[in-house]
């Protein structure tokens, strides 16, 4: 019952939302919309929230299963990833993000930690909420201090790294989850080198990924055996765009610059991979088989 | 049926038997661990079978002179499971399957136990694997009562299928590992 007010009721209202804004955005006919709401990070949670539930199913809600969180998570950040820009005081949007993300740790963490103590509990809950807040503030300063199209290439690293990690590590599951949101980010970086979307990549991206891909890095690193060590490494990743606002590298053209940022963030996120992949071989390595 | 099915069967039959052996009459039974055994059958690119175990099993079997009023627990830890082959063990404890972190313990609980005839007992309870919950009926049948050293004992064996599918288990196709899998549950009790 609760399972289908959910679907009669949250996805109407995701929709509604982007209907009244597409519609504010072309009566007001303005661009100064277009560069202060975040389209392009909504668009990236909706597209990733629908790709999810159509691929694991609509759960039952609650969920029983700690992996169909993170679509509806993905809708609850539609209005975090919307404001991103300008729209609403910085106040107002750290807080609806900590909101959200501290929400999405407690459900992605109670069932791990069922049993523990409360101070156990707690003390997890902070890491986890501090790593999130850590990740949003250095991919936002590094997106910053370079171009969307520096920034858009390392997160699609750092997206496409994360699906393979997941995949390499024994879980198709989250592989599939993260390859999604990689495939969507590809996407959009498509777009944006031929279409000219000046503004993909932006703020609203980088908040939108950093609402979606955290979700996974807790689950594979709790649930499944994706190892912690990795994490830090996926969020250094993510702030290699920094690299390019460095004075060596102002001469170069905008091209030679961003395959600088990519080719940095595969070097930061290769020993994970690397370390995956000998784990993978050493396991499958008893009389040759394949593991299944 | 599935597991959940087999340790119904398996919990009914020593109500089944209680019912027609004076030995077992009004008795309980703790599952003894060592001697007891949940095994699954898994289909291989339909070529072949694989086999695995869960070598922690723990419950109890209530047997009363009525086989209606009999009662069984069952309850198998996830994380022992083991196919003797460390990278398929890995998977088949992660989230594609069984997620044991998530999901610790498979469990079957009977809520209506029937006796069929005298070595079997048709089983009815709730099975629970990877969270989900099934009702589910199975037969289970006695193997043997005796005592043994010091203590009276009891054997019962079910073998039932289910599929993986009707428990959330789906997320590698078919055609790699089939969606019925076939359970055999076999207990001894130990009477308190």
């Amino acid at each position: 019952m609760l399972g289908m007010i959910f679907a009669c009721t949250l996805l109407p209202i995701a929709g509604a939302v982007l209907s009244a804004l597409a519609a504010t955005w072309l009566r007001r006919g303005a661009a100064g919309w277009r560069a202060r709401v975040g389209w392009d990070g909504a668009l990236l949670l909706l597209v990733v929230a629908i790709s999810n539930l159509v691929l694991v199913g609509w759960p039952g809600l609650p969920p029983h299963d700690v992996k169909f969180w993170p679509p509806f998570v993905a809708i609850a950040g539609l209005p975090v990833a919307l404001m991103a820009s300008s729209l609403g005081r910085w106040p107002l949007r750290i807080g609806a993000f900590l909101l959200l993300i501290g929400a999405a740790s407690v459900v992605l963490l109670v069932p791990i930690y069922r049993g523990e103590s409360a101070g156990t509990y707690a003390k997890l809950l902070s890491v986890v909420i501090f790593g999130w807040l850590a990740t949003r503030a250095l991919w936002s300063l590094s997106a910053r201090s370079s171009s969307p199209g520096a920034s858009l290439t390392a997160l699609v690293v750092v997206s496409g790294a994360s699906a393979g990690a997941m995949l390499l590590f024994g879980t198709i599951t989250y592989a599939e989850a993260v390859g999604i949101i990689a495939f969507a980010m590809a996407v959009l970086a498509v777009m944006h080198w031929w279409g000219g979307m000046s503004r993909t990549g932006g703020e609203s991206m980088v908040i939108a990924l950093t609402i979606l891909l955290p979700m996974w890095w807790v689950l594979g690193a709790t649930m499944s055996d994706l190892p912690y060590w990795t994490i830090p490494l996926f969020i250094l990743a993510g702030c290699s765009p920094w690299l390019s606002s460095l004075r060596p590298f102002n001469d170069m053209s905008d091209a030679k610059r961003i395959l600088c940022v990519a080719v940095l963030a595969l070097v930061v996120v290769a020993p994970a991979l690397a370390w995956g992949v000998l784990e993978s071989i050493r396991q499958a390595g008893h009389g040759g088989s394949e593991g299944y | 049926m599935s597991l959940s099915t087999t340790i119904a069967r398996l919990l009914a039959l020593p109500l089944l038997a209680g019912g027609l052996s004076s030995g077992l009459s009004a008795s309980e039974f703790v599952v003894d661990q060592d001697h007891s055994a949940a095994i699954f059958e898994a289909g291989h690119f339909g070529v072949s079978h694989v086999y695995g175990r869960f070598p922690e099993i723990a419950g109890s079997l209530k047997i009363e002179s009525d086989a209606a009023k009999d009662a069984f627990e069952i309850t198998v830890t996830a994380a022992t499971l083991t196919t003797h082959q460390e990278k398929r063990d890995q998977h088949l404890k992660g989230p594609d399957f069984f997620d044991v972190k998530q999901f610790p313990t498979l469990s079957f609980r009977s809520t209506a136990v029937t006796a069929i005839d005298d070595k079997t007992l048709e089983v009815s309870g709730n099975l629970t694997i990877h969270g989900v919950t099934k009702a589910v009926s199975v037969k289970v049948v006695k193997v043997g009562e005796g005592k043994v050293m010091d203590s009276y004992r009891v054997g019962y064996e079910t073998k039932f299928e289910i599929k993986r599918s009707d428990f959330g288990i789906t997320t590698v196709p078919n055609a790699v590992v089939g969606d019925e899998v076939t359970i055999i549950v076999a207990v001894e009790g130990i009477k308190k």
